[in-house]
């Protein structure tokens, strides 16, 4: 029997114990990785967390918040047939039909999972008012920066109580007093954004015939432009700044992230 | 990826991530935003009430109790989760109640998990997402972080594709199995998830929670009592009070120095709370470590 060095045992002893260790999972844990949009993570993180509590072997779970765009991309891994660059993706975008055909394509069978159903809903901060109703008529004239101000009659019109908070005329015209309307949006591509852009949008083809020939005729061109791009094309969150088209001339050459 | 799409107007405000959003409309009277409803709503921000494709003027939580969040999604899911889903969109959909604004959140997952090359590992994946959909676990979900959990046709479809991930463990691979009720030996095994195992931060974290959670009906029932004697000063006054032959007397003054007590009690709570759920999150590694 060939008898190892001195020097070499204590060595290889430890690595073949680390090994060992590493494969009942006792060094590292046991890990599943994610990766995806950041609207579920408390949830998963609850969810990791008590899973981890609640076992006997080290299990580690992690989920990154980074995005559906992303998490897809990672899931996807440039279409490799044999593994994704993560355990699982999450996000609020299905591949798209050619993405799906492509896996089909390679024989590769990918599985979307009905998670959770999410709300997106628009917040305010103006002064004094628990109640304000917007339609999405108007709520894409504020974001279009159309209506810049609390007090416009179209807005006060659905909200009376807005008025109290201005001087108006008997006529519901401003007799000066006024709140800019700041319009908040994300700095990067997220599915939020997509979200509310293609509802804004698709309603705002209803309501721009009141607006008059010009306006609807820029809403036809933006809104064609638009559909296109929503169906066809994922929101990139490398690209900032993608949301409500500017229907109105740009006044300074491009926004700003 | 994305070809080129019209750009925000220039005067709006760009925020980074749900809290950035969260921070832009809280810090400037008179902003508008938007956000995932249940990061906005726990913020405690103002909902706006925006109107659905019936009609209805309603926020997201008059749709969530009348279960307008994710209702019509058997209309629109392919047969099982194999299939296409490009198509699908919860956006605008029908119904009174129907929150026009729907996000259907997935998971992907590749049917062939044969990529993780440990059994024991890819068993734990499967029993992750079997986690995802037991409500023991997910109910938090809907009832603090504001979503709506799948039911009926979308719980199905997810319910059928994890019982095919499960068959491809293989009929000996290991498996996961979750202990909800005590079992003498099995429940003690290594791929055991026991509901009635818990670790120190788990049973701190779960503490600090129920702790929250009383600290905020303290604070409700304060704040009502503030309204209630505010009203009843005001009663006491009639409409004159604090009209030009108004008398302010001891008594007023005691009831108003009574409401500003019990005013800074409520805050104080608050605070107290806030800093001993710090406190104790902060003392959790240290324990852990010692």
């Amino acid at each position: 029997m060939k008898i190892l060095k001195p020097s070499l045992s204590p060595m290889i002893g430890l690595l073949l114990t680390v090994a060992l260790a590493n494969r009942n999972g006792l060094v590292e844990g046991l890990a599943i990785h994610g990766s995806g949009t950041s609207n579920p993570a408390r949830c998963y993180g609850y969810v990791m967390e008590t899973m981890q509590a609640r076992s006997k072997l080290p299990l580690r779970f992690t989920y990154r918040s980074v995005g559906s765009s992303i998490g897809l991309e990672e899931f996807i891994n440039e279409g490799n047939p044999t593994r994704s660059a993560l355990d699982f993706g999450s996000g609020e975008i299905p591949l798209s039909h050619e993405e799906w055909t492509d896996f089909q394509k390679k024989n590769v069978t990918v599985l979307h999972l009905p998670a959770l159903f999410g709300a997106v809903s628009f917040f305010h901060s103006v002064p004094d008012t628990p109640n304000l109703n917007l339609t999405s008529c108007l709520l894409a004239r504020i974001f279009m920066r159309d209506i810049t101000d609390w007090a416009h009659p179209d807005i006060r019109e659905i909200n009376p109580d807005l008025s109290k908070l201005f001087d108006v005329d008997e006529n519901f015209d401003s007799l000066g007093a006024s709140l800019r309307i700041r319009v908040a949006r994300r700095e990067e591509g997220s599915s939020n954004t997509n979200a509310i852009t293609q509802v804004c949008i698709r309603n705002l083809f209803d309501c721009s015939f009141s607006y008059g020939f010009l306006f609807h005729s820029i809403i036809m061109s933006n809104f064609l432009l638009i559909s296109f791009s929503s169906t066809s094309k994922r929101y990139d969150p490398a690209v900032p700044s993608q949301g409500l088209p500017s229907i109105f001339p740009r006044r300074n050459g491009g926004t700003t992230s | 990826m994305v070809g080129p799409l019209p750009d925000w107007p220039v005067d709006t405000e760009a925020c980074r991530g749900t809290l950035g959003m969260n921070e832009c409309i809280e810090q400037r009277a008179g902003t508008i935003g938007y956000n995932e409803a249940g990061i906005g709503v726990f913020a405690e921000l103002q909902e706006i009430s925006i109107q659905n494709k019936y009609g209805r003027l309603l926020n997201s939580q008059i749709a969530a109790a009348n279960g307008g969040i994710g209702a019509k999604e058997s209309d629109i899911l392919p047969k099982d989760a194999t299939g296409d889903f490009s198509s699908v969109s919860l956006l605008d959909q029908d119904g009174e109640y129907t929150w026009p604004i729907t996000l259907l959140t997935y998971i992907y997952v590749r049917n062939d998990l044969s990529f993780k090359t440990d059994p024991v590992e890819r068993a734990l994946l499967v029993a992750f997402l079997k986690a995802l959909f037991d409500p023991s676990f997910v109910s938090r979900c809907e009832t603090e972080y504001g979503f709506a959990l799948p039911a009926g046709a979308s719980l199905d479809l997810s319910t059928k594709a994890i019982q095919l991930l499960d068959e491809g463990l293989g009929e000996n691979g290991p498996r996961w199995t979750f202990e909800n009720k005590a079992e003498s030996i099995v429940g003690a095994g290594d791929y055991v998830i026991s509901e009635n195992r818990h670790n120190f931060p788990s049973v701190e974290r779960d503490a600090n929670l129920q702790h929250v959670e009383e600290l905020r009906s303290v604070v409700a029932s304060l704040e009502a009592m503030v309204v209630n004697l505010t009203a009843e000063v005001m009663d006491s006054q009639g409409s004159s009070f604090g009209g030009d032959d108004a008398e302010f007397t001891v008594e007023y003054e005691a009831m108003l120095l009574a409401s500003l007590i019990i005013g800074t009690m409520s805050l104080v709570l608050v605070l107290s709370g806030l800093a001993l759920y710090a406190v104790r999150s902060n003392q959790v590694p240290e324990e852990k470590e010692k």
